[in-house]
């Protein structure tokens, strides 16, 4: 039977992506004319990866929901060899220090972008299969989390801090959500407390950045300084905006500023106005996508649909957050908005994933 | 678990069914399933709170104001220095140099160019005149741009042209230049490190002196690329010279004398105004202690003040003239007129007024001549306050003069409506009413005149930077105050107290009569008169039939000596005796001084001998002023800061009688206005300052040379 799918979803993310194009191309051009010698260079990677995102989003739109089930286990596989490819030296391309990225010819992949949701697979076929089972400790409990702790340790491993963080995150909502004992999740959080401090503890930027981030004004110079500047841009960006393309941050001040700080960007362009009609946009995605987990046809989709929910929403509230300085600032960029080919084609397939599932949900 | 087949999500059940259902239908898939909806619950919350502090996050980062990003954004936004805008010069008026413009080198740095900080530190320290925290906190400055020093030495940019450090420009900058250094300080006012007119005739004419502002512009910043004009901006383009209507000569006469009378008197500050009567051309103004304003750093603001137009006091007995003009004026008293003086003590109600010596009958010229206060009010009784408070009026008293420089004060003169008997008495010889020393020189100038007020002036010629003539100043007439009759009786008069017997002795010379009044007033101090300081003055003219000049002198607060008679009249005589000399003017009663011209200091030496010893022997011929013990409530007032307006009257031109067209003047500059009108044969009247905008008679119109043209000005960029 013919159904139909969630419009207002695809709407919403058509909208992020628009606009997000949009920003990238005014966040870069400056940047991509004095490096590449092409003022379109980046958004003409990111229309591409658009482009790859839209098939990919019609695929698991059009594909039937019991193939995922099924893929569990070889995309799992597949994902932790492209973790693990990574560290081999002649495939895997630092940047910034970070071994985040796999270079496969003209194109680079970042294996934890798929890490997320391989995770978010595995964790919605364990829990609809062991339902009330996930009660116990070593036949529900274990199995998942070690698998979860073994992507996790990868991506953090590839230095990509912000992305462990949002795995984890979805892994406890998930956990949560499909009945796990709080006392066995307490417990976990408090086991990878010292784990956490030894990541921070250990890499002297990620210090810099907490004590930045605690209070940036001393640091204004120094780890503080994109912080700072992110304020800078917001402040002058007040309730209209400096106009499309007239912000000033992004040619000197602000670094990443088409990556993971192009909120700031909107936020100096389009003002409040801009921001708050992206935030908008995220939340009404946000409730349209819990709405499909309420309207689930089964506990697998259900539990898929939710990890994808989750993991796109508290990446959206993260980088934001991040950008606000509500957080200590972390690599992660704004789902659908930041320049990023793999997070756009993974994103966009989670979409067509959640209009499968809403096309099969009771309307 | 009735129904079991049904689909676990059921929107509507959720939304409209009651909650019982909601809880048994939702979620309840086959099976012991363990998705929480209570769970799920407080996810969405997770998410809703998180929404929340993202949206009051985002409101208070863009709209709540705070200072430290606002500051943060000016500084790194600055993508431009300006350089000090070239200047016109300031001439006295026979052309001798007050103010000029010199180039000098300063050092700008751009921060992000800078690779090494330390060693930069260390190479600049080397040398720049700086401390090395100075230099330090520059360089790590957030700023592009900036300056690290105005006007280098000579030394300084040599080195530093020699051997270039990364990061560092010099540029060619225009600076302002005193060469005589402290004269005329407070009428020219000082300039700041960025070509703007601070204060004096340089902030009042700062429309004509200041060249374009684009002119200085040093950098330019389009999306971090940097480029520089060219060195060599001529310094001088498009400016206007301004020839003042001061006398260097008097000028330094003035300065010197004032100096020499502050320090053997101890006194706080000496202040005096030379002035043309025939035209109100300032010839010389000046208050001790002045400053430097090549350094004007170093000096208090306060002395930058010229106390002669921007304060009041309170005058004392010389107001005893502005009484007496009134008095023959209204026709009611004759200067031979007899006034009983109640032997030194008479009551008004409550109070008593005094004189210094117990006086019988005295006529009103011999009242001015001894200074008697009780005389004066008995005078002041036969005309009424009415009158008297009119010729008050006429002679400017309480209003602003009009003089082309900043700040002017209008003293105070209270309404006569609320004058009690006590406070007419007390006006009636110069007490509780306010006048600046401007005032003052401008009221005797008129009585030296003939009865004809004059707006006092400080420039008389403005030039264009081809030194060609554009406007030269009128002496304008403000009105008839008395007749020349009544004029003519009171410089008859006021001789009277220069001659033997008068408190104003000691101003008189040889070869010229002197007309002029002495005063001695009691300061006020919290309300009440201070036996103990005075504020002494001498005013007076010179020669006393054909006055060419007026001369006041105060002195504040003089040690030993008090009565003006004592204190300022010698300073007068000085000051007279070199002005006559600078301007030429021969005796015209009797030999004269030696005509041998010593200056620019007055040597005690060449002072004819007679002089020489009535310095040191002249009995007290002062007269004690008046010592009303009511307490006025007018204090020495602080001058109402008044904005600077550049606005000339109207313009001399060879008016020819032929027809003009009035030429469009939108957008064009005074100085443009004025070279464009003059072209044309027209009068200018203009109002406002910055770039004209609107005319009348509109562009194009026919009118006959020599009409006048209104033309309106407004601020640039607006």
């Amino acid at each position: 039977m013919k159904r139909h799918f969630d419009y207002t979803l695809l709407l919403m993310t058509l909208l992020l992506v628009g606009l997000g194009l949009t920003m990238i191309y005014s966040a870069s051009a400056i940047l991509a004319k004095e490096r590449m010698h092409d003022s379109l260079y980046f958004l003409k990677r990111e229309l591409a990866a658009v482009v790859l995102g839209m098939i990919g989003l019609v695929v698991a739109r059009l594909l039937p929901l019991k193939i995922f089930q099924k893929m569990v286990y070889p995309f799992l596989g597949v994902t932790l060899v492209l973790m693990l490819a990574v560290f081999i030296p002649s495939l895997g391309s630092r940047v910034g220090g970070a071994t985040r990225w796999l270079r496969l010819g003209p194109v680079s992949l970042q294996p934890s972008e798929f890490a997320k949701l391989a995770l978010i697979f595995f964790l919605s076929y364990v829990l609809s299969k062991k339902k009330e089972k996930i009660k116990a400790f070593a036949v529900g409990f274990m199995p998942p989390t070690v698998l979860a702790g073994l992507l996790i340790g990868l991506v953090l491993l590839g230095k990509d801090l912000g992305n462990g963080a949002v795995m984890a995150v979805t892994f406890f909502a998930l956990m949560y959500v499909g009945g796990a004992r709080l006392s066995f999740l307490f417990s976990e959080f408090l086991l990878s407390l010292p784990a956490l401090y030894m990541l921070i503890a250990s890499e002297g930027y990620r210090r810099r950045r907490i004590l930045a981030f605690l209070n940036p004004w001393a640091h204004e110079k120094g780890a503080g300084f994109q912080i700072i500047q992110s304020y800078v841009a917001f402040h002058s960006g007040n309730f209209f905006g400096q106009g499309l393309g007239e912000g000033k941050q992004k040619l000197f001040y602000l670094p990443e500023a088409h990556t993971d700080f192009i909120f700031s960007v909107i936020g100096e362009e389009l003002g409040l106005l801009g921001t708050f009609a992206i935030m908008t946009l995220f939340l009404i995605w946000l409730f349209r996508a819990l709405r499909i987990v309420v309207k689930a046809p089964d506990l697998f989709s259900r539990y898929l649909a939710l990890g994808i929910g989750t993991m796109i929403g508290f990446q959206a509230v993260f980088n934001m957050g991040v950008v606000m300085g509500l957080f200590p600032t972390k690599g992660l960029p704004l789902p659908f908005i930041s320049y990023g080919g793999t997070s756009m084609v993974v994103s966009l397939f989670c979409v067509g994933i959640l209009l499968n599932i809403s096309s099969q949900g009771k309307v | 678990m009735k129904e079991v087949k049904a689909v676990p999500g059921n929107w509507e059940a959720m939304t409209k069914g009651n909650h019982h259902e909601r809880k048994k239908r939702i979620f309840s898939a086959a099976g012991g399933e363990s998705f929480s909806r209570e769970r799920f619950g407080v996810l969405l919350a997770f998410f809703a709170v998180a929404f929340a502090v993202l949206y009051y996050r985002s409101f208070h980062l863009h709209v709540m104001a705070d200072q430290r990003l606002e500051k943060l954004t000016k500084n790194q936004y600055t993508t431009r220095l300006d350089r000090a805008a070239p200047r016109g010069n300031i001439y006295d008026i026979r052309g001798e140099a007050l103010a000029v413009t010199v180039p000098t080198d300063s050092l700008a740095l751009r921060p992000n160019r800078v690779k090494d900080q330390a060693s930069f530190i260390e190479k600049l320290d080397k040398v720049i005149s700086l401390s090395k925290s100075e230099i330090s906190e520059k360089v790590s400055s957030n700023k592009k741009y900036l300056w690290v020093k105005r006007g280098l030495s000579p030394a300084e940019s040599q080195m530093l042209r020699k051997d270039p450090i990364e990061g560092l420009e010099l540029v060619k900058e225009a600076k302002r230049f005193y060469p005589n250094r402290e004269l005329a300080s407070q009428i020219l006012g000082a300039v700041g490190r960025d070509g703007e007119g601070l204060g004096g005739v340089e902030l009042y004419y700062e429309d004509y002196l200041r060249g374009d502002a684009d002119k200085g512009l040093a950098f330019r910043d389009a999306r971090g690329k940097t480029l520089q004009t060219d060195e060599s901006v001529d310094l001088q383009e498009d400016v206007s010279h301004l020839y003042l209507t001061l006398h260097k000569g008097i000028q330094y006469a003035v300065e010197t004398t004032l100096e020499e009378t502050c320090k053997t008197y101890q006194a706080k500050t000496c202040t005096s105004v030379v002035m043309d009567p025939r035209t109100g051309a300032i010839l010389a103004m000046a208050s001790y202690p002045h400053f430097n304003p090549n350094q004007y750093g170093d000096y208090d603001l306060a002395l930058w003040k010229n106390k002669a137009v921007t304060d009041s006091f309170e005058p004392g007995s010389i107001f005893k003239v502005v009484l007496s003009a009134a008095a023959l004026e209204s026709g009611l008293v004759k200067p031979d007129d007899k006034f009983f003086c109640e032997q030194g003590i008479y009551k008004i109600g409550s109070n008593a007024i005094h004189d210094h010596e117990r006086y019988g009958v005295l006529s009103l010229r011999e009242i001015l001549k001894f200074s008697s206060n009780i005389g004066t009010y008995k005078v002041a009784q036969k005309i009424g306050k009415q009158v008297f408070a009119r010729v008050i009026q006429d002679f400017g008293f309480g209003k602003r003069m009009g003089i082309d420089y900043p700040g002017e004060a209008t003293g105070l003169v209270r309404p006569v409506g609320g004058w009690q008997e006590i406070d007419f008495a007390n006006i009636a010889f110069g007490q509780g009413i306010g006048v600046t020393p401007l005032q003052i020189a401008s009221a005797f100038s008129t009585i030296a005149a003939g009865g004809v007020r004059m707006k006092p002036y400080l420039v008389s010629k403005i030039s264009d930077a081809n030194n060609q003539p554009v406007w030269e100043a009128e002496p304008t007439p403000i009105k008839r105050v008395i007749s020349e009759g009544t004029a003519r009786q009171l410089r008859a008069m006021m001789k009277g107290v220069t001659e033997e017997g008068g408190t104003g002795t000691k101003a008189s010379l040889p070869g010229y009569s002197v007309a002029g009044k002495t005063g001695t007033a009691q300061k006020i101090e919290n309300g009440h008169y201070n036996h103990g300081k005075f504020m002494s003055s001498f005013v007076g003219f010179i020669p006393a039939d054909q006055p060419r000049l007026t001369i006041l002198v105060t002195v504040d607060e003089p040690q030993g000596q008090i009565y003006g008679g004592a204190v300022a009249a010698p300073a007068f005589r000085k000051i007279a005796w070199e002005a006559l000399r600078e301007l030429g003017v021969s005796p015209t009663d009797g030999p004269g001084l030696p005509q041998k011209r010593v200056s620019p200091i007055l040597e005690a030496s060449v002072m004819p001998t007679g002089v020489e010893q009535a310095l040191g022997l002249a009995k007290e011929a002062g007269t004690r002023a008046a010592l009303s013990l009511q307490a006025s409530d007018l204090l020495r007032q602080k001058a109402p800061v008044e904005e600077p307006r550049a606005v000339l009257p109207h313009v001399a031109t060879g008016s020819v009688s032929a027809n003009s067209v009035v030429p469009d003047l939108s957008g064009l500059s005074m100085r443009q206005v004025l070279r464009r009108l003059e072209q044309n044969g027209l009068m200018a009247k203009l109002e406002g300052s910055g770039l004209a905008f609107e005319q009348r008679p509109v562009p194009g119109t026919t009118t006959k040379r020599g009409d006048v043209c209104l033309v309106s000005f407004r601020p640039r960029n607006e």
